[in-house]
């Protein structure tokens, strides 16, 4: 399971660094690869910028998803990656500080696998982040490989 | 007279020397010779060879003459018993005859309308004649003037057969003629039928009152419509009548509103319409629409218009009832505009939460998760002192994660969209308290929930309801032996009202005030635990759906909360 990569679009700094240290302490040693805006995200994933050398085949085994993102938000890269045919399987987490209805609902009606919120409780954190590890690097089947 | 032989061959003709025998001869020969109208005595003139004119003087003088006759007493022999019987009696006759037509006349002349009073008259003539003859009887007996008698006599009789041929003609007429009976009885039906008349005319007097009393409380009644109501014709548009609403409404005088028609009332670019509106107007139909009014004074109104077509003066016409509706009008658009208003505020709360909801929490996050971050990588480094400190930071920074979470979803409860149905409370208040007992189930508890509670009312927000309320009453009597907790409806302050009731901490009702203001907690955290969210939680769902919600309580004396909603069964009104 160490080949699956974990794709983190998160825009503050303090979230990557708890996000990354909740892993840590959930065991989870995948490669985590950090985009810090909408268009970063986009840009790896279709290997564009200064992904452009980047094997289009790798795909991220999950990814955890903000919403508010600057340049372009996470509903609207969701968006861009469900209609795209190379990630429009990708397994997709919305991980976020927001509980309204309005972005549960838009977060599942543009296709997202998972809504997960971001609890204050550090504790309940990584309770969390090891849980979604376990369930998404271990338990989930991928959508099969496309050649 | 009338002795033994005829008075024509016995008496001779007065003084003149002609002999009756001569007379009858002259008769005679008049008869046969010459049955044209000649005077007797002209023929008995010319018979003695004088000039017609000296013949009649002769005749006049000879008449007041005797001659040779012997007055009538004579044949009584002068017996003066018998004479002055005869005279007595002829007298007396006389006299009556000679009054009886004075009485007659003056009787017709009493009785002008009398009919056939000629008749009177005749016999007035008739008796006088009478009369006359009678007198003429006295004269004879001493006068011997037998041929004046005889005059008058023939006088009479011709009066008398006048007279008698007369009356039987006039027999039938008079007959015909209405009897005082039948007069009586006649009058007797005028009577009836006057009395009848006036009994009638005062019939119609009462009738005629009775409608002119009604006509004037019609008059009264359209007066006093509080709508401004006219009656127009529809052909002419022309204004027929008005009532006093109109009048004060409108400033116009009733003269004045009678000078207008409909377009009048109109602003100049509404008549077109108008005018199509009153075209296509089905007949009979009543219609309702809406327009605009000028005033006199200039003054615009926005009306709704009623009309419906009458008949008014025997002219087609439609009745109007205009109901001022510029208040109301003012009062939708501010509505309008409010409904704006509180869109534009629902807005702004939802992106104001939205905002809370995504950057409030981060930081928090941050300072929980860094501060564990210290106490677990600096262990060695600090000190009991320091690690309590770090332990204070977390603790308040979750309690301010918990506020925000509360304060979103009392937002939430004010922005959700409501979907009323019938609910089954008793349902939902057993699923709580179920899950209640299970959160705790080593503590001794009582939970009474009354069945068949429904409520009209959305199932979402009346079971957070619920849940805030059981959840407090479990909360406020965990310091208790024995809890006992009650959900059901009483009568309270005259009106259903469902209550929740609890043998708990209860609170002091001097503070009641605060119960449902948000943040608000009548306890210390420490005893009980919450973020004072809940009552004013509840109290938002309970206006919103139209509700009141109170509490009644006793330090240590638990806590009874009631409420209202509205009732299953006005589903649908």
């Amino acid at each position: 399971m160490d080949d699956k990569i974990i794709l983190l679009v998160e825009d503050n700094a303090d979230d990557e660094k708890l996000a990354l240290l909740a892993l840590k302490k959930s065991n989870i040693r995948n490669e985590v690869v950090v985009a810090r805006d909408g268009v970063e995200a986009l840009n790896y994933l279709f290997c564009r910028g200064p992904y452009l050398g980047r094997d289009v085949n790798i795909m991220p085994q999950v990814v955890l998803l903000d919403l508010k993102l600057p340049k372009l938000d996470g509903l609207e890269v969701l968006r861009r990656l469900r209609a795209d045919q190379r990630t429009k399987l990708l397994p997709v987490v919305i991980l976020t500080s927001s509980n309204e209805d309005q972005d549960r609902m838009n977060s599942y009606g543009l296709g997202a696998n998972s809504y997960v919120r971001k609890p204050v409780d550090f504790d309940q954190f990584v309770a969390a982040s090891a849980q979604l590890g376990l369930y998404w690097l271990v338990l989930n089947e991928a959508p099969p490989r496309r050649t | 007279m009338g002795q033994n032989e005829s008075p024509f061959q016995k008496f001779r003709f007065f003084d003149s020397g002609i002999s009756l025998p001569i007379l009858a001869d002259v008769f005679a020969a008049e008869e046969v010779l010459s049955p044209s109208p000649r005077s007797v005595f002209g023929a008995m003139a010319q018979r003695c060879g004088v000039p017609a004119l000296g013949g009649a003087m002769d005749f006049f003088r000879q008449l007041f003459l005797s001659g040779d006759f012997q007055p009538h007493g004579f044949c009584y022999r002068w017996n003066s018993g018998l004479v002055w019987l005869n005279v007595l009696s002829d007298a007396l006759i006389a006299l009556a005859y000679f009054t009886i037509p004075f009485t007659l006349l003056w009787f017709i002349r009493k009785r002008r309308d009398l009919p056939f009073s000629w008749m009177f008259a005749l016999f007035g003539v008739f008796i006088i004649a009478c009369g006359t003859t009678h007198v003429m009887e006295v004269w004879n007996l001493w006068h011997a003037q037998y041929w004046l008698a005889g005059i008058i006599k023939a006088n009479t009789a011709l009066a008398s057969i006048l007279t008698a041929i007369l009356l039987v003609q006039l027999v039938p007429k008079a007959l015909a003629l209405p009897s005082p009976d039948r007069f009586k009885e006649v009058n007797q039906h005028l009577v009836d039928r006057t009395e009848e008349l006036w009994r009638a005319n005062a019939e119609l007097a009462s009738a005629n009152k009775a409608l002119q009393h009604f006509q004037e409380q019609q008059r009264l009644l359209f007066d006093n419509i509080p709508y401004p109501v006219w009656v127009y014709e529809s052909y002419t548009l022309a204004i027929k009548d008005v009532n006093q609403s109109a009048i004060r409404s409108y400033g116009y005088s009733r003269e004045e509103f009678l000078s207008l028609t409909i377009k009048d009332l109109r602003p100049a670019e509404d008549i077109p319409v108008l005018l199509e509106n009153a075209k296509e107007a089905p007949e009979g139909a009543e219609t309702t629409g809406s327009g605009r009014h000028r005033k006199k004074n200039g003054a615009l109104i926005d009306v709704e218009i009623t009309t419906g077509t009458v008949v008014f003066e025997g002219r087609d016409a439609r009745l109007v009832v205009a109901t001022d509706i510029t208040e109301r009008k003012k009062a939708e658009a501010e509505s309008l505009r409010g409904n704006a208003e509180l869109k534009a505020v629902n807005q702004e709360l939802e992106a104001f939460s939205y905002s809370v909801s995504h950057d409030l929490r981060a930081p928090l996050r941050s300072i929980d998760g860094f501060s564990l971050a210290l106490l677990e990588d600096y262990e060695e480094k600090l000190d009991a002192g320091g690690k309590d400190s770090l332990h204070r930071v977390r603790a308040a920074t979750q309690r301010m994660g918990v506020l925000i979470d509360d304060l979103l979803n009392l937002a939430r409860i004010t922005r959700t969209e409501m979907k009323l149905q019938s609910v089954d409370l008793s349902a939902i208040a057993r699923s709580i308290a179920a899950e209640l007992a299970k959160s705790q189930p080593e503590r001794k508890s009582e939970l009474r929930i009354r069945e068949g509670l429904e409520a009209f009312a959305d199932s979402h927000l009346v079971r957070i309801a619920l849940e805030n309320l059981l959840g407090n009453a479990w909360k406020f009597t965990s310091k208790r032996e024995s809890a006992s907790i009650e959900f059901g409806k009483t009568r309270c302050n005259g009106s259903l009202a469902y209550f929740v009731r609890d043998n708990g901490a209860g609170f002091d009702p001097a503070h009641a005030g605060r119960l449902f203001g948000a943040f608000q907690r009548l306890h210390d955290t420490n005893d009980f635990p919450g973020t004072g969210v809940g009552l004013a939680t509840v109290q938002r769902i309970i206006h919103r759906h139209g509700g009141r919600i109170w509490a009644e309580s006793a330090v240590e004396g638990g806590a009874t909360f009631y409420f209202t909603l509205l009732e299953a069964r006005q589903e649908g009104a």
